[in-house]
């Protein structure tokens, strides 16, 4: 009893001290308010210090960002971190998805893809989401910062908006050059991971259903589409962006192809020939012409070699056999030896598993897809009629500062 | 258990009563102090912060007094009674050039003026090249009229700040010397070096007009020469308002 009362001047000393601390924060921060409405409309040259950063040897030009935007942001009322969901991401996804500043394939940017904005992981905080705010925190000269959805980080992005395109254009190199070097460069999956490749399923629910009929047949996406779609994991990948089956349906559909029983061949360049300089201006990326190599000239040895050393890819027209009883397009993504056994990793744009035969030369894989297989190089051999070999190396992304010099944020444009 | 209602328990009642009014005693003081402080700073006296240092020299007030060329009352630097002797001397060397509302008066030998086409704002850098010693000139709409002296002080700060790329944080920065009265807020403000920045310090005026102000940085190097400081410290020290 004695020592709770002699706790009690304790108590109040410890209140009254708790008291004076927040209204001193409080009057410090109002304060403050006044003078960042001042700060807003200054402008000043930046002189002092490098207006450029290094990425691999390649300088870019940075965003100038105010001492005071940042010390006006320090204090957020959320902070969301990787891995955690929250709808403060998904707001953000959104922003740089939907609007048209940043609308890809046309002057904009793709900071954030169709597969990461669908609604089972749009509030989900991926690891590209993550990539993003690192690379545009290294623009801003943040790099202390760790990737966190906050205030600052949605001002940083809100503003990213009043940059120049050629600025913007350097985040969005640097950010894709890094998806490369840590694997991610790809699609991230319904449940949040990132597939680490451009992976699509003619048997996703997002156009299974589309028609891919020719002379009324009837046929779907789903049934019909694996050549459509294997190309769209093959020119996403060339090109770093994503580009859906749906625009690869659209050219097939469009081209006069026989289609009765799936794409013939020529399909393909065709399409690479189309779709060529999509990203030139935004990426430098060119896609050649893919090469047609009927079964009788294929060595499968040299495939392996360039696929996994040249990093080129390939497109196998397989017929009945351990992958398909009828006949079936599949991209051959990587040669990997395991336990001294060479496969190729298959992406196979239809999920079914358990129509595949020969198991002893099929592995299962730990990517959580089950659109991806091991194959053996034996196996593909076997069953192939042809593989159409795109003979680029698939990371190939030229690091390029288009921005002509360091650049402010606006700030005068504030809420 | 015995509930306990001894004399103890309105011993404790007692404090934390006693404890309740000096919060309350705090809150109101805290509350009151911005207002005290705006009054007294858009009063007619200068007034100098407790906890500032105080400026080694007195921050000039001549754009204030009126006319080009007349030394302030009573405060003005050496540097400015040299310049205004410049001009008196050799008048072919000085240039008197308005922005809007705002007069300088800079040797067009030393200094390369460039300025806004609309006149809302100059720089003044090394005639023979350079970024530094420098002068900046900008008009902002942003009425003043409510600022206080600590709101000033930060935007000193904020204006020196403005010129890096990685910007010292804002408890880095000493702001000293700051003067507040109704038409004018003056201060120094000083970063120390890093890296391959040298220590800088920025003399602050910001001129108060109606819904609007002016405000000038002369940008000093604390390792240029004296002589390369001279010429743009006298452009800053003729400021003067129409």
């Amino acid at each position: 009893m004695k020592k709770r009362y002699c706790s009690a001047p304790l108590l109040a000393a410890i209140c009254l001290l708790a008291a004076c601390a927040v209204l001193t924060s409080q009057a410090s921060a109002e304060q403050a308010e006044p003078a960042y409405a001042f700060l807003a409309e200054a402008s000043l040259p930046q002189i002092l210090g490098s207006g450029t950063f290094d990425v691999d040897g390649t300088p870019f030009y940075r965003i100038a960002v105010p001492q005071y935007i940042t010390e006006r942001f320090s204090q957020s009322a959320y902070a969301v971190k990787p891995g955690e969901t929250d709808e403060h991401v998904g707001a953000m996804k959104d922003f740089l998805f939907s609007d048209p500043v940043f609308e890809p394939h046309d002057t904009g940017n793709e900071f954030v893809t169709y597969s990461q904005c669908r609604p089972e992981v749009k509030n989900y905080f991926d690891s590209h989401l993550e990539v993003l705010l690192r690379t545009i925190y290294d623009f801003c000269g943040l790099s202390d910062k760790q990737p966190c959805v906050d205030e600052l980080s949605w001002y940083l992005v809100q503003r990213l908006a009043d940059v120049s395109s050629p600025m913007r254009n350097g985040i969005e190199v640097v950010y894709k050059h890094r998806l490369i070097q840590q694997g991610l460069l790809g699609t991230v999956s319904r449940n949040g991971s990132s597939d680490n490749l451009y992976y699509y399923a003619q048997t996703d629910p997002d156009w299974a259903a589309l028609s891919f009929e020719y002379e009324g047949n009837g046929a779907t996406v789903k049934a019909r589409g694996c050549g459509c779609v294997c190309a769209s994991m093959v020119i996403s990948t060339y090109h770093k962006v994503e580009i859906t089956p749906r625009w690869t349906r659209e050219f097939a559909l469009d081209g006069s192809w026989t289609i009765s029983a799936g794409l013939p061949n020529e399909y393909f360049p065709k399409l690479c020939g189309h779709y060529r300089s999509l990203e030139s201006e935004r990426y430098g990326t060119v896609l050649n012409e893919p090469k047609i190599i009927p079964k009788s000239e294929l060595n499968m040895d040299e495939l392996a070699d360039q696929i996994a050393n040249k990093h080129y890819m390939a497109i196998a027209n397989v017929l009945a056999g351990a992958f398909t009883k009828h006949e079936h397009y599949i991209v051959l993504e990587d040669y990997q030896v395991i336990g001294g056994v060479g496969y190729f990793l298959v992406a196979d744009p239809y999920i079914l598993p358990s129509r595949y035969t020969d198991w002893d030369q099929l592995k299962k894989t730990d990517t959580g897809n089950d659109g991806m297989i091991y194959a053996t190089p034996a196996l593909i051999y076997r069953d192939c009629r042809s593989v159409i070999l795109f003979e680029q190396d698939r990371y190939e992304l030229p690091l390029v500062c288009r921005a002509a010099e360091p650049e402010k944020l606006h700030t005068a444009k504030e809420n | 258990m015995q509930k306990t209602t001894g004399p103890k328990n309105r011993h404790a009642g007692l404090w934390l009563l006693l404890a309740a009014v000096a919060a309350a005693a705090v809150i109101a003081v805290l509350a009151l102090l911005p207002v005290m402080r705006s009054i007294l700073g858009s009063g007619n006296g200068p007034e100098t912060s407790a906890a500032q240092e105080a400026k080694p020299a007195a921050v000039s007030t001549s754009a204030a007094a009126g006319a080009a060329g007349t030394a302030a009352a009573g405060t003005a630097a050496p540097t400015e009674e040299a310049a205004v002797s410049a001009a008196d001397s050799a008048d072919t060397a000085q240039k008197t050039k308005w922005y809007q509302e705002l007069g300088v008066t800079y040797e067009a030998s030393s200094l390369h003026a460039s300025a806004a086409e609309d006149e809302s704002s100059a720089s003044f850098t090394p005639a023979g090249g350079g970024s530094t010693p420098r002068l900046d000139l900008r008009r902002v709409s942003v009425d003043t009229s409510s600022l206080t002296q600590e709101s000033f002080d930060r935007i000193a700060a904020g204006l020196l700040q403005a010129y890096y790329f990685d910007p010292p944080a804002t408890q880095d920065i000493r702001v000293t010397g700051s003067q507040l009265t109704a038409e004018l807020y003056a201060a120094s403000a000083h970063a120390n070096a890093s890296s391959d920045i040298p220590a800088m310090t920025a003399e602050i005026k910001i001129f108060r007009l109606e819904k609007a102000a002016w405000y000038a940085v002369l940008l000093l190097p604390e390792n240029a020469a004296e002589q390369e400081k001279a010429a743009p410290q006298a452009a800053f020290d003729s400021l003067e308002l129409r």
